[in-house]
C-alpha cells in the first residue's frame, strides 16, 4: 500500500514537471515577456534592462530551471495587467471556485449514486424510465442552458433562490467561505446542481449500470441465499462493488468540475478563480493563466491521488498486489 | 426410513422461464423429498433444470424471467413458496443453506472471508461481532482449513479455488442446517481437490447431521455416498429410487445411457470418471419440446406411444419410480 502511494506521488510530480514545462512554453511563446513586462512603451534600453534583470537572456534550460524554482517557492510574477503578484491574486479566488466544485460534486454523487441504485432495482418501471430519460437529457444539455433554465425556473418565476453571486460569505482563517450563512447556502444552490448537473447523470448512469451488472453475479446470490435483509444484499454487498468505478469517475470529474467552473461562474457572476481566468485570457494576462494552470493541475493531480488511494481501499485486488 | 413425514417435500413444482424465445418451462412438474440427515443425489445432463430446482427450494430465481408458476415446497409444516421475503430469511442460510458451482465469484471480492462468514452468525444467531469472528474462525477450522486466524483477513482472491469452496461450506454451515443443498460443488475444480471436497462434506455431514442434496455430473460420487438418487432430463424426473437400485437395475433408457460408461458401484476410479455427455444425440431446447416423450429423439427403446403421449412418473418398487411408457400402460 505504501509502495503504492510513493509510486502514485512520484507519477504526479513528474506530471506537474510535464504540465510546467508547457506552461513555460506558453509563456515564452505568446510574445516577449520582456516588452509585456516593461510596458508597451518602453524604449529598447529599458527593455533590455528587463531581460537581464530577468533573466531572460539565459539560455531555455537556465530560464526554465529558475521559473520552477520560483514556482516552487509560491512565486509566479506578476500580473501584467493589475501588477500585483499573481499567485494571491488567484488564492483570493479560489475558496469560491473550490466551494462551488466540492458543492456540485457531492450534490452529483450523492443524488447520482442514489438515484442509480433506485432506478438499477427496476429498470423497468415507469418512474425509472423517466429518471433514465430526463439524465440523457441532461448529458445532452449545455451547461449554459442548464444554469439559465435554473435561474429562470427558481430565480425569476418561482423567485426562491438568489440568482447571482455569492451572498454572505465569512473568513475563516485565510478562507473565505459561504457555507456558514444562511445567505451563502442559499447562493450557492442554483450554481451548484448547474455546474453538478451533467456529473450528476453521468454517476447516475454509471452506477444504474454498474449495479444492474453486480446485481447478477454469482455472490449476490450467495448473499440473497444467506438470508440477509434486501438493505444488506444491496447496500453493502452489491453497492460496494458498483461503486469502484464511480467513485474513481468522480474524482477525475472533480477535477474536470474545477477546470471548467467558469462558464457557470460566468453566468451566476460568481466571484471565483474561474471569472478571474477568463478575464485574464480577454487581456492576455500570461502569468495569470500559466498560474491557474499550474494550480488547476495541482489540484487535479492530487485528487487523482487521493481517489487512487481510495479506489484501493475499495478494490483489496488492488490494494494486496 | 419409511416415514410419510418428510423433511423437505416439494411437489409438483413449475418454475418457468419467460424470455423473448419463448417459455422455457425448467422446471415442469418436480416432486421429490428429503428426509432427515439423508444424502440426495441429483442429476441430469446441462441444462435439465437442477439447479432452477435448486434455487426454487429457496426462492432464489430471478424474477423476471423466473417464475415459479405451481407447486408446493414444504419444510417443517411450512409451505416456503407462501412466505413473504422477511419470514423467508428466517429460512435460508440459517435452516437451508446453499452451495454454487463457482467458488471463484461466489464469495465477494471487496469483502474478508472472516467478514462474510461472520455476517451468518451476527444475522441468525444474534452474535456481536467479535463473537462471530471467533466462531468464524472456528468454522474454518471446521473446514480444514490451515492458520484459520490468518486466513480469515484475507480476500477471496488471495485463496485458491479449493480454498475458497471450503470457505463456502464454512458458511453454510455456520448455522447448522437441516439441509444443504450443493450445486455442483466440485465442477469446477481439479480431480484431486473434487475428491477432497466430496470428503470433507461427507466428513462433516456426520458432525453437523444435515441433509445434503448434491447436484452432480459425476455419477461416481453419487454412487459412492447418495442413498436415493433422482434422475432429471428436461425439466422432469424421469427416476428416482434408491442409489442402489439406480444403478444395478436402471428402468429408463436415459439412466441406462447415463450409467452405461460409469464405474460400477462402489469403484471410484478417477481415470474412468466421465461426464454425462457421451449419451447420443442433443438435450432438447426447452423451448421447443415434443409432445411425447421429451427422450424420444434419442431413446433406442422407443415405442410409438412415445411419440404422443407423455409418459407418467410410475412406482415400480420401493422408493423406485419411473417415467417411461415401458413400464407402464396408458
Ligand atoms: N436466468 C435464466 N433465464 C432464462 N432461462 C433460464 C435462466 N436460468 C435457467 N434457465 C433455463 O433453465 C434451464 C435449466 O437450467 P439449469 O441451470 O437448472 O440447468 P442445470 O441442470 O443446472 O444445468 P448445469 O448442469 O449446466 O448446471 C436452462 O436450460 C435454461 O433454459
Ligand atoms: S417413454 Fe418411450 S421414448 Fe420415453 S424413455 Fe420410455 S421408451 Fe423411451
Ligand atoms: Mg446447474
Amino acid at each position: 500500500m505504501t509502495t503504492y502511494i510513493i509510486k502514485r506521488l512520484i507519477q504526479g510530480v513528474i506530471v506537474l514537471l510535464a504540465v510546467s514545462f508547457i506552461c513555460f512554453l506558453i509563456f515564452r511563446s505568446s510574445g516577449d515577456p520582456a516588452i509585456s513586462m516593461a510596458g508597451q512603451y518602453a524604449t529598447f534600453q529599458e527593455i533590455e534592462e528587463v531581460r537581464k534583470v530577468f533573466g531572460l537572456d539565459k539560455p531555455f534550460y537556465i530560464q526554465y530551471a529558475r521559473f520552477i524554482t520560483n514556482a516552487i517557492k509560491g512565486n509566479f510574477g506578476n500580473s501584467f495587467v493589475n501588477k500585483v503578484p499573481v499567485l494571491p491574486l488567484i488564492l483570493e479566488r479560489l475558496p469560491a471556485t473550490v466551494e462551488l466544485a466540492v458543492s456540485a460534486i457531492f450534490i452529483a454523487f450523492v443524488l447520482g449514486v442514489g438515484l442509480g441504485v433506485l432506478v438499477s432495482l427496476k429498470p423497468y418501471a415507469l418512474r425509472n424510465r423517466f429518471i433514465m430519460a430526463g439524465s440523457l437529457v441532461n448529458i445532452s444539455m449545455p451547461t449554459f442552458l442548464t444554469g439559465i433554465l435554473l435561474i429562470m425556473l427558481f430565480g425569476v418565476y418561482l423567485n426562491i433562490l438568489p440568482p447571482f453571486g455569492r451572498g454572505e460569505t465569512v473568513i475563516v482563517g485565510f478562507w473565505r467561505t459561504g457555507f456558514l450563512t444562511l445567505s451563502g447556502v442559499t447562493h450557492l444552490i442554483l450554481p451548484a446542481f448547474t455546474l453538478g448537473m451533467y456529473q450528476l447523470a453521468v454517476l447516475l448512469r454509471l452506477t444504474r449500470a454498474g449495479m444492474r451488472e453486480v446485481l447478477t453475479e454469482d455472490y449476490i446470490k450467495t448473499a440473497w441465499s444467506k438470508g440477509l435483509s434486501p438493505m444488506k444484499v444491496i447496500f453493502k454487498h452489491a453497492l460496494r462493488n458498483a461503486l469502484i468505478p464511480v467513485v474513481t469517475m468522480t474524482g477525475l470529474q472533480f477535477g474536470e468540475l474545477i477546470a471548467f467552473s467558469f462558464v457557470t461562474e460566468l453566468i451566476f457572476q460568481w466571484p471565483g478563480s474561474g471569472n478571474l481566468l477568463l478575464t485574464s485570457i480577454y487581456e492576455q494576462d500570461q502569468p495569470v493563466i500559466v498560474t491557474y494552470i499550474m494550480l488547476a493541475a495541482l489540484i487535479i493531480l492530487s485528487i487523482n491521488i487521493l481517489v487512487d488511494i481510495l479506489y484501493a481501499i475499495l478494490n483489496p485486488k488492488i490494494r494486496y498486489d | 426410513m419409511t416415514n410419510d413425514h418428510h423433511l423437505l417435500e416439494v411437489d409438483h413444482l413449475k418454475t418457468y422461464f419467460y424470455t423473448f424465445e419463448g417459455v422455457a418451462k425448467a422446471v415442469d412438474d418436480v416432486s421429490l423429498f428429503m428426509d432427515e440427515g439423508e444424502t440426495l443425489g441429483l442429476v441430469g445432463e446441462s441444462g435439465c433444470g437442477k439447479s432452477v430446482t435448486a434455487q426454487s427450494i429457496i426462492r432464489l430465481i430471478p424474477e423476471p424471467p423466473g417464475k415459479i408458476v405451481q407447486g408446493t415446497i414444504n419444510f417443517d409444516n411450512t409451505n416456503l413458496l407462501e412466505l413473504d421475503l422477511k419470514q423467508l430469511r428466517k429460512f435460508r442460510g440459517n435452516r437451508i443453506s446453499m452451495i454454487f458451482q463457482e467458488p471463484m465469484t461466489s464469495l465477494n471480492p471487496v469483502f474478508t472471508i472472516g467478514n462474510q462468514i461472520s455476517e451468518m452468525f451476527m444475522l441468525h444467531k444474534k452474535l456481536n461481532k467479535k463473537e462471530s469472528w471467533e466462531r468464524a474462525i472456528e468454522a474454518l477450522k471446521a473446514v480444514q482449513i490451515p492458520a484459520p486466524e490468518k486466513r480469515i483477513n484475507e480476500y477471496p482472491h488471495q485463496l485458491s479455488g479449493g480454498m475458497r469452496q471450503r470457505v463456502m461450506i464454512a458458511m453454510a454451515l455456520s448455522c447448522d442446517p437441516e439441509i444443504l443443498i450443493a450445486d455442483e460443488p466440485t465442477t469446477a475444480l481439479d480431480v484431486t481437490i473434487q475428491a477432497q471436497i466430496i470428503d470433507l462434506m461427507m466428513h462433516l455431514k456426520e458432525d453437523f447431521n444435515a441433509a445434503i442434496m448434491l447436484i452432480t455430473h459425476d455419477l461416481g460420487v453419487i454412487a459412492e455416498i447418495a442413498q436415493r438418487v433422482i434422475v432429471m432430463y428436461a425439466g422432469k424426473v424421469v427416476e428416482e429410487g434408491k442409489t442402489k437400485d439406480i444403478f444395478e437395475e436402471p428402468k429408463h433408457p436415459y439412466t441406462k445411457g447415463l450409467l452405461q460408461s460409469v464405474p460400477k458401484l462402489g469403484e471410484r476410479s478417477r481415470k474412468e470418471r466421465k461426464k454425462l455427455e457421451e449419451i447420443k444425440g442433443i438435450v432438447p431446447s426447452l423451448y421447443e419440446l415434443t409432445a411425447g416423450c421429451s427422450f424420444f429423439p434419442r431413446c433406442p427403446e422407443a415405442l410409438p406411444i412415445c411419440r404422443e403421449h407423455i409418459p407418467k412418473l410410475t412406482t415400480i418398487g420401493e422408493f423406485h419410480k419411473v417415467s417411461c411408457w415401458l413400464y407402464s400402460d396408458l
